[in-house]
């Protein structure tokens, strides 16, 4: 296996990951975009990592790093969805609109 | 191998200051856990207050530290950093000073507000040191994260909630790109983390001009940009300001925004000198970008919030003039322009909460006639708004000078006189505030101010609010003429960093790097004694604007 496999399918994810974000209109869909964005970078670090430094891993260190800060972060997104749909009764983003851009 | 050995090998000194706002952090989590809501938030903020300036006395002891790299290269707490470090700590202090009403009032826990503030401010500390990408990405999403809940504090306010929401979105992507970049780099490097060694080994594989490393670089700039809300970038600045508690907008107009300033320094200067002229080309596009869009679209605005949202904007545009020149002038001149922004900005701030606090909006056309009821608040709104247009005495003034005279000296014509033209701009909306609260005749007085309360400062909260007011408009007026102190800070930190010291070595600007000291001195000599003919004509000059 050659490390440009493992980049082209971290790339594709990471392009899927931004279409998700762009295109969904739920604020649930557009937090899980942003995971598969985040696990693109998984895969392209511990890639990387396997081929260009299996001395010292440093990029299997940083994936954990990223995964333990991933979950922080969708916690405190799905905590704010809650918050949201608590008030508002709906997560599309269509309808928040309360704020002018 | 003891703790206290252990210690020595990591260096971790460098770190106290840090280590001081974290036992404040748990001493209020704690304390609040015992003592209980009520009782805790007498005295919770004053710990946090003092925990703050004991960290930035800290920070004072780090000024010539010997050996500042520490934790095997993961932190570096030079001169810049402590600079920044210091910027940081002192406004997230301003802001629990004008918090404590606010919170009170909006019938929310004050320790928890303190608490996720407090997190925030360990974020952006350790951003400004960070020299090696884990950290980087751990402390950038420790602020970031922070920050969201700070946005959505007012939890049963929808206005809050849609501003954190958007605010989480765009962040979180933001730093997903950020972080593609940085495991590009970490590739490109053969599988090094740090920023200083990552340049080094891209040169010597041989990828220095690669399509892969520019990649990185605009990967790692939308981070960044997006930090310090640069233009296109800024999408969630109005929004975030106009919904989000106006302590926390405070908090990330300055902090954040400086946290951010310190990555952009630091990374661009240490991982990207192979590129440097397509870092430069990209920031003098957002710097443009910045200036014009942010202080031509605060002209249409309505509420104070939004208007103060667009004029950041304009300022970070303002700021990256200084980021883009690479010189001494350049960094120096950026460093002393946010020592200035954050007195003139947090002042405004406490300014608007005020006025909220007693009226219950923040629309610019409520706050007219308000210098018949209230003198005080319209003298301090008045001077920082100035002083945010740059006008002479004030602080603001000497911030942009200095700014553009760097620029000037660094040949960079074009910016310099689009930045002197936004600026004109910006004098405009910024007037046509002060003018509202100073001119209008009693009968135009707006339906707020006709009902104004009178000023009862011995309500809870109120007093350390009226401090941060009056130490603001202070440091706001004082902070342009006795400028010299802030000068020599910010030089020497450019001066004592040996990340741009030995980048300008290599930079194409020799000049200016040779002239930089000299002329510096001799700019704030002329500015003292501008200073000294201008400090008489100050009331005039506001009274007649």
């Amino acid at each position: 296996m050659q490390l440009q496999y493992f980049l082209l399918v971290a790339a594709a994810l990471f392009c899927i990951g931004v279409y998700g974000l762009v295109n969904s209109r739920n604020a649930v869909r557009v937090l899980m975009s942003i995971e598969l964005m985040l696990n693109a970078v998984n895969l392209n670090l511990m890639a990387f990592s396997n081929y260009l430094d299996p001395q010292a891993i440093k990029g299997q260190i940083f994936t954990i790093f990223v995964i333990a800060i991933a979950a922080a972060e969708a916690a405190v997104g799905l905590a704010i969805v809650l918050a949201i749909y608590r008030n508002r009764d709906t997560v599309d983003m269509e309808q928040f609109n309360l704020l002018k851009w | 191998m003891d703790f206290a050995s252990l210690a020595v090998q990591l260096n971790a000194g460098t770190i106290v200051p840090e280590a001081i706002v974290l036992i404040t952090l748990m001493t209020v989590v704690v304390s609040d856990l015992i003592i209980g809501r009520q009782a805790s938030a007498q005295w919770t903020p004053y710990i946090a207050i003092a925990g703050l300036l004991a960290s930035v006395v800290a920070l004072f002891y780090q000024w010539d530290v010997a050996n500042p790299i520490s934790f095997i290269g993961e932190f570096n707490g030079d001169a810049l950093s402590v600079v920044f470090r210091g910027i940081i700590a002192l406004s997230a202090a301003t802001t629990i000073l004008m918090s404590i009403r606010y919170v009170i009032q909006s019938g929310t826990s004050l320790a928890e507000f303190i608490t996720i503030l407090l997190t925030a401010t360990l974020g952006g500390m350790f951003l400004s040191g960070s020299d090696e990408l884990v950290a980087v990405y751990v402390s950038l999403e420790t602020l970031s994260i922070s920050s969201y809940l700070l946005t959505g504090y007012t939890k049963r306010d929808p206005r809050s909630n849609e501003a954190a929401l958007k605010y989480l979105l765009i962040g979180a992507s933001s730093s997903a790109i950020f972080l593609y970049g940085a495991s590009l780099l970490y590739g490109l490097s053969g599988g090094e983390t740090r920023l200083s060694t990552i340049s080094a080994s891209i040169a010597s594989a041989g990828l220095a001009q690669s399509i892969g490393l520019v990649i990185a670089l605009v990967f790692a700039i939308a981070g960044i940009a997006f930090k310090i809300a640069a233009v296109p970038f800024h999408q969630w600045t109005p929004d975030v300001y106009e919904g989000s508690p106006t302590p926390v907008v405070a908090f990330l107009s300055v902090g954040s925004k400086a946290a951010g300033f310190a990555l952009a320094i630091r990374l661009l200067v240490t991982a990207f000198p192979l590129v440097s002229e397509q870092w430069q080309l990209v920031m003098t596009t957002l710097a443009i970008l910045s200036m014009v869009l942010g202080n031509v679209v605060a002209l249409a605005q309505t509420s104070m919030k939004r208007l103060l949202a667009y004029s950041s904007i304009g300022q970070a545009g303002f700021v990256m003039i200084g980021l883009i020149l690479g010189t001494d002038a350049g960094y120096s001149s950026m460093v002393f322009y946010l020592m200035v922004y954050l007195f003139m900005n947090l002042g405004a701030f406490t300014c608007i909460i005020l006025f909220t606090l007693r009226t219950g909006t923040d629309q610019i056309s409520e706050y007219a006639g308000l210098y018949q009821k209230d003198p005080l608040l319209t003298l301090a709104l008045s001077v920082c708004l100035l002083s945010l247009g740059g006008i002479p005495p004030l602080a603001g003034f000497f911030g942009k000078l200095y700014l553009f005279w760097a620029g000037w000296q660094a040949g960079a014509y074009p910016l310099v006189i689009l930045g002197l033209v936004t600026s004109v701009i910006s004098i405009y909306y910024y007037i046509r505030v002060v003018k509202m609260m100073v001119v209008k005749e009693p009968q135009e007085m707006s339906d707020s101010v006709k009902n104004y309360p009178p000023t009862d400062w011995t309500l809870p909260g109120m007093r350390p609010l009226q401090v941060g007011l009056v130490s603001a408009l202070i440091a706001t007026s004082l902070a342009g003429i006795f400028s010299n102190p802030l000068f020599t800070l910010a030089n020497d930190s450019v001066l004592k960093t040996p990340m741009l010291q030995q980048a300008l070595g290599r930079s194409k600007a020799p000049i200016a790097k040779q002239m930089a000291p000299t002329i510096s001195q001799q700019l704030s000599l002329q500015i003292t004694e501008v200073s000294t003919k201008k400090a008489v004509s100050l009331p005039k000059s506001m009274v007649h604007s």
